[in-house]
């Protein structure tokens, strides 16, 4: 489980990162910090191995399964993302719990998980990582309403989640109060979970972090379909001559005799020595955020049947090939996946949910004077994170104040792994 | 200096007709299905990169079908089997034991390096392989450490189902094979061919010690199942199948360049 990141990694690096891989220049300068100064570069990058924060290797790790928290039947071609499930890591005494929550379709197995739950671990937490809501574990299992991407229906169903889990525990497991936090998405949802909280009163956080959050989810979205739009050629047609294209890059960089190995650093190391095109490490991103659409928006319509990519009148077997579908779900902007999708779910029943409101909710504005007075919920963010506009950060940092950590670099995410980085989440979570 | 350098390359010629011929008779019945054109210097110019390998949907399967099958039982018994197992083996064996089997069974994978490597007539691959052997199994104490790694001499992969692609044959459809995973037709027989070098040269002398088999091939699975870095739907997609069958399509093509 240790060894997942890898396996993903390298499937995203095939599918689109060696494109960026083209030229040659190095990183310029070698000022201490975090030293891609580039953010999208940075995104896909994240931190090189030397500069990644130490934390104990071998943890306990336990991949815990839930009963379904919905009665739905599963479709044959979602049956893979069976069972629920979260990940868990405990101490031998009495401790709090953090739940962690994940990013835009990831898992309770992602990487990030075991990082963050290792970090917390080692300043005296039990850590119980949760599938997002885009997931599609988390649409299948836990969402009574599989169409994620309206926040108060999120939220609500991450917050029975966490009970579920809270009930789930081993007995020996002693918790004696609770945190919370997030990354991405999963860092607004937890803002948002932390004001329903505050409400309902049920875990009472002791300490919320919020991780490189979206403040305007749709927003943020709509910048990523916007990156896809401006870099890659031809749009989703583009995609076998961008494969195309990185494969030719790989190839230079074997020719050239340069044994890189396909392990964690190979990203970092391939930038510095090779010089990527910004519009392809844009692609990149652009491609990244379309995979994880693709897949919600797939399954969304699957479990709705909403005829939106497959049609009402097939029925997609276990082995069937899914090739017509695959364009279809790619196509999908996010903007699509709202007009498409989401809107009409909400409005199935004659409703009139409008698109304005829908935006409106998602968006950390919206809990501004939550966030404002609550002095145990803190900001990370990156100034040059690609899902945030100069609007947004200024909002974090009026709203925070001085519980917002704001670096110049580091793109989405890709410091998070950085020492300094974790060294500052530590310093926030210890007693 | 170019005098001593011709009969080498003419032996090499030969070599790689002889190789090509035989491929060619053996493989003859592959020829029927149009292989799937991986995207490289070779690649005609007519061919548009749509119809290469780099479009995920128009990659060769005819056996999508039976490969998805495959596919699912294969992460199935990952599941119940595979990786328990793995776990029990994380958990009784610590860290240095562990790198030292990866390291015993990598040194028992060289002989089909080598081989594959002279084959294909590269004879740099097959310097560092044989020396690499030849360290690791003496100063590397039967291979379980790696020496040679540490004084710069680096591992190469060779295979037959790359020596095959070099001398031309194409990788033929896509197919999942029960346990080994993703594969072609091409790299099918490769394999096949690989694993009956290693039973004919024996270099452990099961043959002499039976009862070795048993505890040798269990090992063997952990140990591989231990290092590849893959786990069945960790990508989340409902379209794993078709991502992964992208990435290694392309990733043997540019193996078979190298």
């Amino acid at each position: 489980m240790m060894r997942m990141r890898a396996g993903l990694l390298f499937l995203w690096l095939v599918l689109c990162a060696p494109a960026a891989l083209a030229q040659a220049q190095a990183e310029g300068g070698a000022a201490a910090g975090y030293p891609i100064t580039d953010g999208l570069a940075a995104t896909v990058v994240g931190t090189p191995a030397d500069l990644k924060a130490e934390l104990p290797a071998d943890l306990d790790f336990a991949v815990r399964t839930l009963e379904p928290l919905v009665e739905r039947e599963t479709p044959a071609s979602l049956r893979y993302a069976r069972p629920l499930q979260y990940l868990l890591v405990t101490q031998d005494e009495p401790a709090p719990l953090a739940f962690v929550i994940a990013g835009t379709g990831a898992s309770a197995l992602s990487s990030k998980c075991v990082l963050l739950s290792r970090a917390l671990h080692e300043v005296g937490y039990s850590v119980a990582c949760l599938p997002s809501p885009t997931s599609v574990p988390f649409m299948l299992g836990a969402a009574e309403h599989p169409v994620p991407g309206r926040m108060s229906a999120d939220v609500e169903e991450l917050y029975r989640l966490m009970g579920a889990v809270r009930d789930d525990l081993p007995e020996t497991t002693e918790v004696t109060g609770y945190a919370l936090t997030g990354w991405s998405l999963g860092a607004t949802e937890a803002a948002f979970v932390a004001a329903h909280d505050a409400k309902v009163g049920t875990f009472d956080f002791s300490r919320v972090l919020l991780l490189n959050p979206a403040v305007s989810v749709w927003d943020s979205v709509r910048r990523m379909d916007a990156l896809l739009e401006r870099n890659l050629d031809g749009g989703i047609d583009g995609i076998p001559a961008f494969v195309a294209r990185g494969l030719g890059g790989l190839r230079r960089i074997y020719s050239s005799g340069d044994s890189l190995r396909f392990n964690e650093d190979f990203l970092y190391r391939a930038y510095t020595s090779q010089s990527p095109d910004r519009a392809d490490i844009a692609a990149i991103v652009g491609l990244a955020f379309r995979l994880a659409l693709a897949n919600m928006s797939f399954a969304a319509d699957v479990l709705t049947q909403s005829d939106v990519i497959v049609p009402r009148n097939v029925e997609l077997g276990p082995y069937d090939s899914m090739d017509p579908y695959i364009k279809r779900s790619f196509r999908m902007s996010f903007t699509d996946y709202i007009d498409e999708l989401l809107l009409p779910y909400w409005n199935r029943d004659g409703r009139d949910l409008s698109r304005r409101r829908l935006i409106a909710e998602a968006d950390l504005r919206h809990i501004e004077d939550f966030l404002a007075r609550h002095e145990d919920i803190a900001v990370f963010a990156n100034a040059d994170d690609p899902i945030l506009g100069d609007g947004d950060v200024s909002f974090l940092r009026s709203t925070f104040g001085s519980r917002a950590r704001i670096r110049p670099h580091g793109g989405h995410l890709g410091n998070l792994g950085y020492r300094d980085t974790i060294a500052a989440l530590q310093d926030f979570f210890s007693p | 200096m170019n005098g001593p350098a011709r009969p080498i390359r003419r032996f090499a010629a030969q070599q790689r007709l002889l190789w090509a011929t035989l491929v060619c008779l053996t493989l003859g019945a592959c020829a029927s299905t149009p292989p799937p054109r991986t995207i490289d210097a070779d690649t005609p110019d007519r061919v548009p990169v749509v119809e290469t390998t780099a479009n995920p949907l128009a990659i060769s399967d005819p056996f999508e079908g039976f490969n998805r099958r495959v596919y699912r039982f294969n992460a199935l018994a990952d599941r119940y089997v595979l990786m328990p197992a793995v776990q029990v083996y994380r958990t009784i064996t610590p860290g240095f034991a562990r790198t030292g089997v990866q390291n015993f069974f990598s040194n028992l994978g060289e002989i089909n390096t080598f081989a594959n490597s002279v084959l294909q007539a590269k004879p740099e691959s097959s310097a560092v392989t044989l020396s690499r052997f030849v360290i690791n199994s003496t100063v590397g104490l039967g291979g379980l450490f790696d020496p040679a790694g540490a004084i710069g001499l680096e591992q190469r992969d060779e295979d037959l189902g790359q020596t095959l692609g070099y001398y031309g044959v194409g990788a033929g459809p896509y197919l999942v094979l029960p346990f080994f995973g993703p594969s072609s037709l091409r790299d099918s027989i490769g394999l096949a061919g690989d694993q009956g070098l290693f039973y004919a040269i024996d270099p452990l002398q099961l043959d002499e010690h039976p009862w070795a088999r048993l505890p040798y091939w269990t090992l063997y699975v952990i140990n591989t199942r231990d290092t590849v870095n893959f786990r069945y739907y960790q990508t989340g997609s409902p379209f794993e199948y078709t991502l992964v069958r992208l990435v290694y399509m392309n990733y043997r093509a540019l193996q078979v360049e190298q």
